[in-house]
């Protein structure tokens, strides 16, 4: 068992040129941001450029650098390849429905309402627009921070099934789009074709990064979690619905891990401590073999800036020994 | 013809033998049978995978999450692996299941339906037996309808004749059947009405033979 384990360490990543994708995922707060920051300052040392993405509206990357970005990528202070930006996935289609609205009238409303009505739907093409818009960029490697939730990488690794339910909708264009013509003639309405227009080509996009996904050389998930039950639990559940989409997912970053000082009175910190070593020896004896998993400390200071990031991202490449 | 007779009655002794035991019962039965002797190996897997997922699962139960977490998770993709597998399984069994409906539908229909019409129309002009002349007088004509020759019994006729004996031997059966019960029952309910009843509970068994 000892010589099959794999390195602590998210070298493999740093290593696997080929990569494109990076999605770091895990419950919140579990220092999603933290991770993905370090992992995209670690990956800017040994690549030409760098992208991270935050889709969380709640936008942490500002938080993380303290620096402000926007939906366009920004260059980040102090690094010279590293880029970052922070995108609503929910906004592209906020735009869409209303740039429809304007032109499409009550029935285009009607017909956005049955595209939407599949759940889901809305963010997985929010998504799959991101990825086209990156796409056109040149990066070498993308990082995203706030990994899409299980809907989104349901539609984004079956588009099957997002293919049916457009294929259907274009099918019913087609078959009503003449009447709605005539009828939108009648009251001064126009441009169903444009809406349709647009669903087809999200699904073109869609199919195209499905694609990207599932291949293993080009895209990898990182599961953040702490040493905790819900968090294991959580990962546990990431993990099976991961493999179940055919995502690869090869690395575990157990984070906010206690390591009082020797002799150290501190009630609480011994007992979690125990509590997580607890938990992390689960996690070993669970995904020893197919994971690298990596350990990271919970530090006495807020890793914000991109000094303190620096410092942190260390970690990820070599182990943190905890001091005797 | 004897053997023209025995086989049409013989037939019509199967149909009404199908219709008594009904289409579904039957192909239930027969599908189990040929489940065992042609294909085993589908549902003997699903059996055992059946038990292996209710034991895991009950293993799953006695397991803390907390404390052996590992063990917990594993055991749980072990529980989710089977319940796949099982779902898989079960749609393979029930597909084959579908398939031998048709067929043995089709089967049943020309062995029940087709069979005698084909019969009755194959041997339209030959006589199942001869009756004595004279024995119906100016009905003789009916007995050898339609193209069967005169003075005989045609295929049709002695299909319908068949079938009457048989529905009318099945319903005299039912009716004996009942009758016998029904004595064997009411000469048990007096007599296991008598015994339990003690002196004092006297006006109750009467209330109930009324009701009876």
């Amino acid at each position: 068992m000892e010589d099959e384990l794999l390195p602590p360490t998210l070298q493999n990543v740093l290593d696997q040129k080929t990569l494109k994708w990076i999605f770091c995922g895990g419950k919140g707060g579990v220092g999603k941001t933290t991770t993905s920051c370090s992992l995209a300052i670690q990956l800017a040392t040994c690549r030409e450029s760098v992208l991270l993405i935050s889709t969380d509206p709640a936008h942490n990357l500002s938080d993380a650098f303290g620096q402000k970005f926007s939906k366009d990528a920004t260059k980040v202070n102090g690094f010279d390849n590293l880029y970052a930006m922070e995108i609503d996935p929910t906004s592209s289609m906020q735009e869409m429905i209303e740039q429809s609205d304007q032109n499409g009238g009550a029935m285009g409303g009607m017909m956005q309402d049955l595209a939407f009505a599949i759940p889901g739907v809305d963010e997985a093409m929010g998504f799959a627009e991101i990825m086209k818009h990156v796409k056109s960029m040149t990066y070498s490697v993308i990082v995203f921070d706030t990994a899409p939730t299980g809907h989104t990488l349901r539609f984004l690794s079956f588009p099957s099934v997002l293919e049916k339910a457009l294929g259907k909708l274009s099918d019913l264009s087609g078959r009503f789009g003449p009447m709605l013509q005539q009828m939108s003639g009648m009251f001064g309405m126009g441009q169903q074709e444009d809406m349709f227009g647009r669903l087809e080509e999200m699904r073109g996009t869609i199919t195209e990064v499905n694609a990207q996904f599932k291949d293993p050389e080009l895209t990898t998930f990182i599961c953040v979690c702490i040493s905790e039950f819900l968090s294991l639990y959580e990962t546990e559940r990431l993990v099976q619905e991961l493999s179940s989409y055919e995502i690869d997912t090869h690395n575990i970053v157990v984070n906010q891990l206690i390591f009082p000082k020797r002799g150290s009175n501190c009630e609480q910190c011994n007992v979690r401590h125990a509590m997580q070593q607890k938990y992390l020896r689960e996690a070993h004896e669970l995904y020893d073999g197919m994971f690298n998993i990596v350990q990271l400390p919970l530090l006495t200071e807020e890793v914000r800036g991109p000094e303190k990031l620096k410092a942190f991202s260390r970690m990820l490449v070599e182990p943190y020994v905890p001091p005797q | 013809m004897p053997s023209l007779a025995l086989t049409i009655f013989l037939l019509v002794l199967f149909t009404q033998i199908i219709s008594w035991v009904g289409q579904s019962v039957l192909e239930d039965c027969v599908f189990a049978l040929y489940i065992r002797l042609i294909s085993p190996e589908p549902s003997k897997r699903q059996a055992q995978l059946r038990k292996e997922v209710f034991a895991d699962k009950q293993d799953l139960l006695r397991t803390s999450a907390q404390d052996e977490f590992a063990k917990w998770a594993k055991l749980r993709r072990k529980v989710d692996k089977g319940l796949s597998e099982l779902e898989k399984l079960n749609a393979a069994i029930s597909s084959q299941k579908s398939a031998f409906s048709l067929r043995f539908k089709v089967i049943l229909w020309l062995l029940t339906s087709a069979a005698p019409y084909i019969l009755t129309f194959y041997y339209r002009r030959e006589a199942v037996f001869y009756l004595p002349p004279g024995l119906l007088g100016p009905l003789e004509w009916w007995m050898s309808f339609p193209w069967a020759p005169k003075g005989s019994v045609s295929c049709a006729m002695w299909q319908f004749a068949c079938r009457r004996a048989v529905k009318t031997a099945a319903g005299l059966g039912r009716e004996l059947f009942v009758v016998v019960t029904q004595r064997t029952a009411g000469m048990a309910m007096p007599g296991s009405g008598k015994i339990p009843v003690p002196a004092a509970a006297g006006p109750k068994p009467e209330g109930k033979e009324k009701t009876q």
